[in-house]
């Protein structure tokens, strides 16, 4: 990540870009957002592949303007101050782990479909071990195998693509050849207005991960191509989305849909294709896997250089020579925070982690918004980019205002107050240290 | 490649610069080691310096001893009130001083900046005879041209 010139193509940072948000965000989150909203979560997909896009380039043409390692922390110390960089730095590093957690237990869940009478921690520690295990082979295996993941990934869901056109021309027999599409605004919007807007936290969800790719932006041949690779991989995203999640909308009624199973296997569970749920649940779970690894990779990464910067105790810049410039102490605070979730995960009554979930969505969504509002500071007299920004401020306000207004995950959200909270307590206390080291006036 | 960016931010917190700013004062090893003597030891040693074109003779002293000399210096001026306030202020500097150089070398960071001298005599190679004396010299380290061991008076 350390180098200013790299040797990616615009089109080789798309791939890596739609394989690493590919995750369990879209196989599963979708159908809570389903179940909310129905049919319009469609439009919740579109909404929020705008809102990512507007994201994506405010972060682009910063890199652009300044390339930097420490990518929207450091735009945010420019923009705002120390306790912005610190607080960005942190707040991505908490909801990082708070959504690996919650990778790693969805990933158990879907294992159980083969393995019922095995206990969810088995299955949980297994994954974590395989995850770090990954990780510790290094920067070369780990693009390897992310490769030959994204692959699987994508052909996964142009399986059920091709699957469920074929379904709905009447080509695979099946018990149930109706067809749902909606055409009344009540059949649209079951939820309402309040359900769309619920809705689109669930859709954002499914977009995250572009930090990734803005930081990794830095490795492109072309810097002035970064737009470019972040509009065709938004609009491919948007189209994967939006064909496939309509397509199982349209094949079964909204109430079949729940949070324990994709909406894809929901979708041809009538259809007699008694292999697909066997294949999509591997899929899917190779998928969450992937960008549980990649998570785990960025977030170890992320801490020393937050380290380096002096946002975090020295210790965890510190990296190995024996282990391909690892920084073990970081990988093991990752580990631990990865414990913590797992076993609050486990020991709390089930919805608690639900809400902890959520908020680590809203939390990503905060570092969202503070990306575009550290551009409108750096990337001045644009009043397009101006306009677009505050689109996409909108947006996001929108998501987060959004989970206000379902009960269910309501609590998500005072949970990541919650989080911001903490940071913000440490941040204060903080102030006094940068206060004391940051003394430019020399005595001696 | 650890980076030290602990002045990217002045002291409110805002960015400052995109730049480190260089904290190594001077590049001759001499110089630094007459510094850490007088600094570190309490060492006073007579030297003349070059600094930007002027020559300055006098003792080589420690910020410690030259804070306590200004502040005593003060406190012998004739007007009582001012002189209370000035010998006040320097002894301020002084323990903020102390504070700083702790602080560095907790964090590993011995960086001075300025250059201490007592009973110091300073001529203009231009006008032979316009020379001046001072009790107490500050200067910058990286304003020094060169240094030698002689003392004129």
């Amino acid at each position: 990540m350390s180098s200013s010139s790299g040797d990616l193509k615009w089109w080789q940072l798309s791939l890596i870009g739609i394989g690493c948000t590919i995750g369990t965000g879209y196989f599963l989150g979708s159908s809570i957002g389903i179940s909310i909203t129905g049919a319009s979560i469609v439009f919740s997909f579109i909404l929020g592949a705008i809102g990512t896009y507007l994201v994506y380039n405010a972060l682009a043409k910063m890199t652009a303007k300044d390339p930097q390692q420490g990518s929207f922390s450091y735009y945010a110390g420019v923009a705002f101050g120390r306790w912005a960089e610190f607080s960005c730095g942190w707040n991505y590093w908490c909801s990082n782990i708070l959504i690996m957690g919650s990778q790693l237990i969805a990933l158990s869940i879907l294992s159980r479909f083969w393995f019922p009478a095995i206990p969810l921690w088995i299955f949980a520690a297994g994954y974590a071990v395989l995850s770090i295990l990954v990780v510790l082979t290094g920067t070369k295996g780990f693009d390897k195998l992310e490769n030959l993941f994204a692959v699987i990934k994508f052909a996964a869901i142009l399986m059920f693509i091709i699957l469920a056109i074929a379904a709905l021309m009447g080509w695979i027999g099946g018990d149930n050849d109706q067809t749902n599409l909606p055409t009344t605004r009540t059949e649209l919007f079951p939820g309402g207005l309040k359900g769309f807007w619920a809705s689109l936290i669930y859709a954002f969800y499914a977009y995250g991960g572009i930090e990734v790719i803005g930081i990794m932006s830095l490795q492109l041949q072309k810097k002035e191509d970064a737009p470019k690779a972040g509009k065709v991989m938004l609009i491919a995203l948007a189209i994967v989305y939006v064909l496939s999640i309509g397509l199982s909308v349209t094949m079964v009624s909204v109430d079949a849909f729940h949070e324990e199973e994709s909406p894809f296997v929901t979708a041809l569970a009538d259809y007699n294709l008694d292999f697909f749920p066997h294949v999509f649940n591997g899929a899917i779970i190779i998928a969450g896997f992937s960008t549980m690894t990649a998570a785990l990779f960025g977030v170890t990464n992320l801490l020393a250089a937050i380290a380096e910067d002096g946002n975090a105790p020295s210790l965890f810049a510190k990296k190995s020579k024996k282990l391909k410039d690892l920084p073990i102490p970081s990988l093991a605070l990752a580990t631990a925070g990865l414990l913590a979730s797992i076993i609050t995960a486990l020991l709390l009554p089930g919805k608690i982690y639900e809400y902890i979930t959520t908020a680590a969505g809203i939390l990503l969504l905060y570092n969202w918004f503070f990306i575009i509002l550290s551009s409108f500071k750096i990337i001045k007299d644009n009043l397009l980019h101006k306009v677009f920004s505050f689109v996409g401020l909108a947006l996001i306000l929108a998501a987060i205002s959004g989970t206000m207004f379902e009960k269910s995950i309501r609590p998500g959200f005072f949970v990541s107050l919650l989080f911001v909270l903490i940071i913000g307590l440490v941040c204060l206390r903080m102030k006094k240290v940068w206060k004391k080291s940051n003394n430019d006036i020399r005595y001696y | 490649m650890t980076r030290k960016i602990y002045n990217k931010y002045n002291e409110s917190g805002e960015f400052m610069s995109n730049k480190k700013q260089d904290q190594v004062t001077t590049d001759d090893a001499l110089l630094d080691m007459l510094l850490s003597l007088v600094e570190e030891d309490g060492v006073e040693l007579a030297v003349t310096l070059t600094v930007n074109g002027a020559v300055i003779s006098g003792y080589l002293i420690g910020a410690s001893d030259y804070y306590e000399g200004i502040t005593e210096s003060a406190l012998a001026l004739q007007d009582n009130t001012l002189s209370k306030i000035i010998a006040k202020k320097f002894n301020d500097m002084k323990n903020a001083y102390v504070k700083q150089k702790q602080n560095d070398e907790e964090n590993n960071e011995k960086t001075p900046t300025f250059i201490h001298m007592k009973n110091a005599t300073y001529f203009k190679l231009d006008k032979q005879d316009t020379s001046g004396n001072t009790t107490w010299w500050r200067g910058r380290i990286s304003s020094v041209d060169a240094v030698s061991f002689d003392y004129f008076t």
